[in-house]
């Protein structure tokens, strides 16, 4: 049985399951990276918003600390830490905050260009008491974060959008027309059991392509969205490492949604 | 040539064909007839097995093929010749290669002259290199009649092969399947339309099979 390949619905069909697949494999590296982001981010401004941080050198000392930022003009609000806000702030436990044996804390909301002279005021009736205020750099840190997260989140919304479109305008009308080609191929003797085999190739060819230049580019996409962040635990062997398992698992997925396709265009 | 014993079809539930017998010999024309959605067309997929009887058995040319046997499935079709209501030509292929496809199928070379001359006789003269969708509809149906007759075959099967034409278009065509009862080879028509039933029956002597009630009744000539 001899069909010529021009008869087959092959044209740009590999082509548009990669581009799909591509997409895809962005996507979810993207909305990976940036619901991490926005975890990461929003833990580290609810650390910014208590602008500064006072140690106290002991347990009993924070009544009389508390007194006295109440005087201070600077100061909106103050108020010992919590564990589970140390918690919430620090993203560790209660046996973990037991562990570390951190100082007695408060919390203080003012300007942080009022940092000294709340120091002052604080050392002059206790002392061995030291105020901390995010650096510029923090700040900085914490921005590009927020910034990051919401990129990648968009960057997903984006190519899954652009997933929708590229399924919807090209896959299906292709499908529709490889099982039309099928049928009038059957009808005139073709063996439809090597004819599946024959169109399911190109697609898992332009699937796997796909999906490895999606993946490669999710990969420099997430270098980039992670670059100048303060995160340690997501560095680029570990980015490289998520890259190729969503590529992977996003070329599994075309190729089994290709073979589902044909096999039911034969139904 | 084909016979079909005692074959019972159903869509899900819904009965189509109930015990149907009949036979077709190795010439003459037969027409198939009945009412809509009284299983005419369904009968023309089982003579072609794109389609599986749920209960009796069917022998083409004295072979019963195994159900969902495919590759023997594909082996008799390509010793018929199959021209569907919807035509069915790909829209990739020029009208030249949609009517020699079948020969290519069939692991033989495309002979130009004998598509050139099936091509003149059935009057797409000049329409080799054009797609299907610039054909008029009753040039599609002739296209579709030429890829079904390019391989010879030893079978020809129309559904409904005169159904949306204008009367001229119609008589036309209809004067080209009479033409090719000179070959000798068995047609089976499949039409709802009653009178080309009369026309057929007076002036080629055709075989009338109808189907009613899910069985084959043959009238009387």
């Amino acid at each position: 049985m001899t069909v010529p390949s021009k008869a087959l619905p092959a044209e740009g069909l590999p082509l548009v399951v990669g581009v799909a697949t591509g997409l895809a494999a962005i996507a979810v590296l993207c909305l990976l990276v940036g619901l991490a982001l926005r975890d990461m981010g929003a833990r580290w401004r609810l650390s910014l918003a208590a602008v500064m941080l006072v140690e106290l050198p002991g347990e009993d000392d924070a009544a009389a600390a508390l007194d006295i930022l109440a005087t201070a003009p600077e100061v909106r609000s103050a108020r010992t830490i919590e564990a589970a806000r140390l918690a919430a702030l620090f993203g560790i436990d209660r046996d973990g905050i037991e562990a570390l044996a951190l100082p007695t804390l408060i919390e203080v909301d003012a300007p942080t260009d009022a940092r000294a002279s709340i120091e002052a005021m604080l050392a002059a009736e206790i002392p061995g008491i030291r105020v901390t205020a995010p650096s510029p750099a923090q700040q900085h840190s914490a921005h590009q974060l927020a910034l990051a997260a919401w990129s990648g989140l968009a960057l997903a919304a984006l190519s899954l959008a652009a997933i929708g479109a590229v399924v919807y305008l090209a896959a299906g009308r292709m499908l529709l027309a490889g099982r039309e080609t099928l049928s009038t191929l059957r009808l005139i003797g073709a063996e439809a059991h090597d004819l599946r085999h024959r169109i399911v190739q190109p697609w898992v060819v332009g699937a796997s392509l796909g999906a490895a230049v999606g993946g490669g580019i999710s990969a420099l996409l997430a270098d980039l969205l992670t670059r100048g962040t303060t995160l340690v635990w997501l560095d680029k062997d570990v980015t490289l490492g998520v890259a190729l398992a969503v590529t992977l698992a996003a070329g599994l997925v075309a190729w089994a949604a290709a073979r589902l396709a044909w096999a039911s265009a034969d139904a | 040539m084909i016979s079909f014993e005692d074959v019972s079809f159903t869509y899900g539930q819904t009965p189509v064909l109930d015990g149907a017998s009949f036979e077709i010999g190795d010439t003459g024309l037969v027409l198939l007839t009945g009412a809509t959605g009284s299983g005419k067309s369904t009968l023309l997929r089982l003579c072609h097995l794109a389609l599986w009887p749920n209960r009796g058995q069917i022998r083409l040319w004295g072979e019963v093929p195994q159900s969902r046997d495919e590759r023997a499935a594909a082996r008799l079709r390509r010793r018929m010749g199959v021209v569907p209501e919807e035509s069915r030509l790909i829209e990739r292929l020029s009208v030249a290669e949609n009517i020699g496809l079948p020969m290519t199928v069939a692991g033989g070379q495309r002979r130009e002259r004998d598509l050139r001359e099936l091509m003149a006789w059935i009057g797409l003269d000049g329409r080799e290199d054009d797609r299907p969708s610039t054909l008029t509809a009753a040039e599609t149906r002739r296209a579709a009649l030429a890829r079904a007759l390019i391989i010879s075959p030893e079978l020809l099967l129309l559904d409904e092969p005169l159904s949306g034409l204008d009367p001229g278009a119609a008589a036309d065509l209809l004067s080209l399947l009479l033409d090719l009862q000179t070959i000798g080879r068995p047609i089976v028509l499949v039409s709802r339309d009653s009178d080309l039933t009369d026309d057929l029956r007076h002036r080629a002597a055709a075989r009338i099979l109808t189907l009613d009630g899910g069985r084959v009744q043959e009238d009387a000539p």
